[in-house]
């Protein structure tokens, strides 16, 4: 139970530092980018919150039910 | 009227029309079965109903016409939306599914009364639902006119099909005949989606001797693939703020939470609703992309109004294909003005104590012909007034949110800290769309903050200042 909750607050860091992300990286390291870097940065960051927030969930409907 | 739209639109509302009669036979005709399904639908269907509510007519009008106005951009917004979103309902989301089993709510402002002890702040949510979702429902039916004039329907026809299609389906079985009927309706959005996409990419860029990889190159080289000037970092959080809060805060959406069956079928419903959203954010905004790159090419205009650029190439269409796609835009309106008129009339229901199913059908009603008025009249401020509804709705996303992880606790600090965060946040959106007109309010910044931020940083202050003297007042926190 107790690792369970520390696995859950590590996602939910993963989760929140990514979704910063979304506005940090592209005003920032991409900021000058013209090719297809900044449509593949949201994309791929998208589907990495997805995942770890759907693993997250996993987590938490299991020690809900 | 153009023959085959009216055939691809009397498809459309048979079709709707017979799923919508036969979900009464799950309709155990009592109101929360009405309003919320007693919460019995699986992870399918309750995934489509979430998507084909959050995902209205703006993403084939405004954000096809946004990514061809501003560029990039407009993806990192409408994706921050969809990452926030599956975050909320990963974590805040699933804690208000289950509290909702239990405690039997049937709407969200009875969500947050129950939630922080105060039936002064249920009323309070429902007179805000009323007076940030009236104005965005009415521009729903009015952006339901544009798609309507491509098969050729003057005004009032418009008006009145669009009534009729928003509220029938409601009055057949509640929430049970929109959650059945969003099945069509979400499938043929992304089917429209993808055709329109396809039609686009294979068959119209060839057609004027052109090549996707080319166009990709024209918008790399003018600039579009990156951030353009439009999206300046206080444009970019003025556009987000709003919307990362939206799974929180927008009734019709907070609604759909209490509608699975059970922890699996939750789980479900948020893993393929987030399939639906990245595949559906990407078809869109790639279209858009493509149509700035034909624009460049001097294929189409370079100055097409935002919400025209789609309705400007189903003109290109042919008819057939051209009226799908015009169907599945008047399915994406109509599945989202249906839940939103379920979640505020429920909202309004339960705090009048209503409890009949008439009771229920007649307000639905009054909430349909209210904003058919204002989408006749067109009062200026109040159509306006629909760019800011997320920015005012941004305090109950606050509440929601905290409630989510307080619900039980009981003290007058969070009963009026509460009760003064939602005024306060609601006061300062409705303040600055006065004093600026809602438009400019949108963008405006204080301090560099866009207003959406000083709205959610006021109202935020006063949740958490009631808190802490929540906690003074009865030591450390409980559990409910």
């Amino acid at each position: 139970m107790c690792s369970g909750k520390k696995a859950g607050r590590l996602l939910a860091a993963l989760e929140l530092a990514l979704l910063a992300s979304l506005f940090a990286v592209p005003y920032t390291l991409l900021a000058g980018s013209r090719g297809l870097e900044l449509l593949a940065y949201w994309t791929l960051a998208t589907l990495a919150v997805g995942l770890l927030a759907l693993l997250h969930l996993g987590l938490e409907s299991g020690e809900g039910e | 009227m153009n023959a085959a739209f009216f055939l691809a639109l009397l498809l459309y509302a048979a079709a709707g029309t017979a799923l919508a009669l036969f979900s009464r036979r799950y309709f155990r005709r009592d109101i929360r079965d009405y309003y919320v399904t007693s919460g019995r639908l699986g992870g399918a269907v309750s995934a489509l109903t979430y998507a084909a509510t959050t995902y209205s007519a703006f993403m084939m009008l405004g954000l096809v016409g946004l990514a061809y106005a501003t560029g990039a951009g407009a993806l990192g917004f409408e994706l921050a939306y969809l990452a926030s979103t599956v975050v909320l309902l990963s974590t805040a989301g699933y804690r208000i599914h289950r509290l909702s089993r239990e405690r039997g709510w049937v709407s969200p402002s009875q969500m947050l009364a129950d939630m922080y002890g105060s039936r002064a702040l249920g009323v309070a949510a429902s007179l805000v639902y009323l007076y940030a979702m009236l104005p965005y429902l009415a521009a729903q039916v009015l952006g339901l006119r544009i798609v309507f004039g491509y098969g050729g329907l003057g005004e009032a026809e418009s008006l009145a099909a669009s009534a009729l299609l928003v509220y029938a389906w409601i009055a057949v079985a509640g929430m049970w005949s929109v959650a059945l009927t969003n099945l069509l309706q979400g499938s043929l959005m992304l089917f429209g989606g993808l055709a329109y996409l396809g039609w686009l990419l294979l068959f119209f860029t060839p057609s004027r001797g052109l090549t996707p990889g080319r166009l990709l190159d024209d918008l790399g080289s003018a600039g579009y693939l990156g951030l353009t000037g439009f999206w300046t970092p206080s444009v970019f959080l003025a556009y987000t703020i709003p919307w990362v809060f939206f799974a929180v805060s927008n009734p019709q959406v907070v609604a759909k939470l209490y509608l699975p069956r059970s922890g699996r079928a939750y789980r479900e419903a948020v893993a393929y609703f987030f399939a639906y959203g990245l595949l559906y954010t990407l078809v869109v905004v790639a279209a858009g992309l493509a149509a700035r790159g034909l624009a460049i090419e001097g294929v189409l205009p370079e100055d097409i109004p935002r919400d025209n650029v789609t309705p400007t190439l189903l003109g290109y269409m042919d008819p057939a294909l051209g009226s799908v796609v015009a169907v599945s835009i008047i399915a994406a309106t109509v599945d989202t003005a249906n839940s939103i008129v379920l979640a505020v009339s429920s909202s309004v229901a339960t705090t009048l104590g209503a409890r009949s199913v008439n009771a229920a059908r007649a307000l639905d009603a009054a909430l349909v012909a209210a904003a058919t008025a204002i989408a006749a009249l067109k009062p200026g401020f109040i159509v306006d007034l629909s760019v800011l509804t997320s920015v005012i709705l941004l305090p109950v996303g606050l509440l929601t949110l905290v409630g989510a992880y307080t619900a039980g606790e009981r003290s007058a600090a969070l009963r009026y800290g509460s009760l003064a965060s939602l005024l306060a946040g609601a006061g300062l959106a409705t303040y600055y769309a006065v004093a600026l007109g809602p438009r400019r309010a949108f963008t405006y910044t204080v301090a560099g903050l866009p207003v959406s931020g000083l709205v959610a940083a006021v109202s935020g202050a006063v949740l958490l200042a009631s808190y802490a003297a929540h906690r003074l007042s009865r030591g450390s926190p409980r559990r409910p």
